[in-house]
């Protein structure tokens, strides 16, 4: 039966988990994204294998310290590490190092290819695990509050509706996959039968969409919109310590990437 | 899929500084002409808040033809919302799919340019031809197989010339990357039939929404 993806994260399950708070949530959501900051920039300058699974490390022990599923994360990092795979497994035939393993006339994998490949995935991964925790515990409101701060008009404001109809749009689809699949969808065979079927399921759902986007406009034009959507959700600041770690790890990352050759 | 989202940790930090100035200077040419520009209707942001999220949701099928492929459907965004509205409504699904771990952060700059390429040219194309042949399903599927194909082509170039971190020699990178773009080019023509069934569809049951592909939010 078709569903949305297991292995993609879905936005009920994000919502479920801000809303139900935990310890990270207690952290301001800066001081959360000036650490996506930081892992981001760390993980793009660090090029030691050691530093990098240790940056993996840490922020697998954020998400679990957080109470969030770590089974969940493990099947939502397929494709991420797809992503990577498909970009550099190619490499692992190609790069210097002692020779692994030999296949004459075919090929030779390198020890320096397969830390090559799994350095590239503990990069990517460590951002997906910190982003996961990062929406996973800051709730909706101050998601809202942080796009709203950030972002400029009328970014903000599309981003704050997209926000909204991700929810409803989420149920729909999943209700017509259901729908078209429980009426013998499973049954057709070949590409322009199956693509027709897809097609018309996600027409229905732009039609759907667009049509709650227009009764919401209207709403919003006789509600006397003016061009700027309000989020009045609140945001802690960071707090002094949070400050001082973030600006402590920042610097720590800067001796790492720069001034010290660790392998 | 039709192109890849580059996860963080790819690209050396010249070039991501580099992709992200670009991108914030094309997006800032598409917030000025929102400033500067009377006709942007609360129903336009409306629409493009609902196709925005739609295109993220619909991301998360997997459509089981060749063992299962996911669409971006960025060119039917730039054949629906024009390029204006369709550049803000690329960053936002760049945005909330480096959220969940679909495409990194520090590669949001490429890989909103590569999306921008899609919905430029699909969106150009669309408008160029669809008023002359007035067939919805072929014309949105060459627009569509047309927008891929360059952003695919796109995406070789940049990563050829930025180079993939710690790889050490340069022939191979567009050896494998070319093999990459094949495997996409074959995911783009089921895209593209996706995306000409689907706004075949539209002009039979919503005709405003794509007709004359003026852009329904722009």
């Amino acid at each position: 039966m078709p569903h949305l993806e297991s292995h993609i994260p879905d936005m009920p399950t994000i919502f479920y988990f801000s809303e139900r708070g935990g310890r990270l949530s207690r952290i301001s959501p800066w001081s959360k994204l000036l650490l996506l900051l930081f892992f981001v920039v760390s993980v793009t300058v660090i090029q030691s294998l050691v530093i990098v699974l240790l940056l993996y490390a840490l922020t697998l022990s954020l998400y679990a310290a957080g109470g969030l599923p770590l089974r969940r994360l493990f099947g939502w990092s397929i494709l991420p590490a797809v992503f990577v795979l498909t970009i550099s497994i190619l490499f692992i035939f190609s790069q210097g190092g002692t020779p692994v393993l030999v296949v004459p006339g075919l090929f030779t994998i390198t020890d320096g290819g397969i830390f090559l490949v799994i350095k590239l995935l503990l990069k990517g991964l460590t951002v997906v695990n910190f982003s996961l925790a990062f929406i996973m515990s800051t709730k909706y409101a101050e998601i809202s509050a942080l796009a709203d701060k950030v972002l400029p008009r009328p970014l903000d404001v599309v981003f704050l509706l997209t926000f909204r109809f991700v929810f409803i749009t989420f149920e729909v689809i999943n209700d017509l996959l259901t729908a078209a699949w429980a009426r013998g969808g499973s049954l057709l065979k070949g590409v322009p039968k199956m693509a027709s079927l897809y097609a018309k399921v996600f027409g229905i759902g732009v039609i759907y969409s667009f049509d709650k986007a227009e009764r919401v406009g209207k709403a919003m034009e006789a509600r006397g919109f003016s061009g700027e959507l309000r989020s009045y959700g609140s945001l802690r600041p960071p707090s002094l310590l949070e400050l001082a770690a973030i600006a402590t790890a920042f610097c720590a990352v800067i001796v790492l990437a720069y001034l010290v050759v660790i392998p | 899929m039709a192109h890849i989202h580059l996860p963080d940790g790819v690209l050396p930090i010249e070039w991501v500084a580099a992709y992200w100035a670009i991108s914030a200077a094309l997006l800032g040419i598409v917030l000025l002409y929102f400033r500067r520009s009377s006709s942007v209707q609360v129903g336009s942001l409306a629409l493009a808040g609902a196709a925005t999220a739609l295109a993220f949701v619909l991301f998360q099928i997997e459509v089981p033809v060749l063992g299962g492929i996911h669409l971006n459907l960025t060119p039917f965004l730039g054949i629906v919302l024009g390029p204006a509205m369709g550049a803000i409504s690329a960053i936002i699904v760049n945005i909330l799919g480096a959220a969940v771990g679909h495409g990194g952060w520090g590669p949001i700059g490429l890989n909103f340019i590569i999306n921008l390429i899609e919905i430029v040219a699909a969106f150009a194309v669309f408008r160029l031809v669809y008023r002359r042949w007035g067939n919805p399903f072929a014309v949105a599927f060459m627009a569509t197989l047309i927008a891929l194909s360059l952003s695919n082509a796109f995406m070789v170039g940049s990563l050829t010339a930025s180079g993939i971190q710690g790889v050490e020699e340069d022939g191979l990178e567009v050896t494998g990357l070319s093999l990459i773009a094949i495997v996409n080019e074959a995911a783009a023509v089921i895209e593209s039939i996706v995306t000409g069934f689907l706004v075949a569809f539209l002009a039979k049951v919503k005709p405003g929404l794509i007709g004359g592909s003026g852009g329904a939010a722009s």
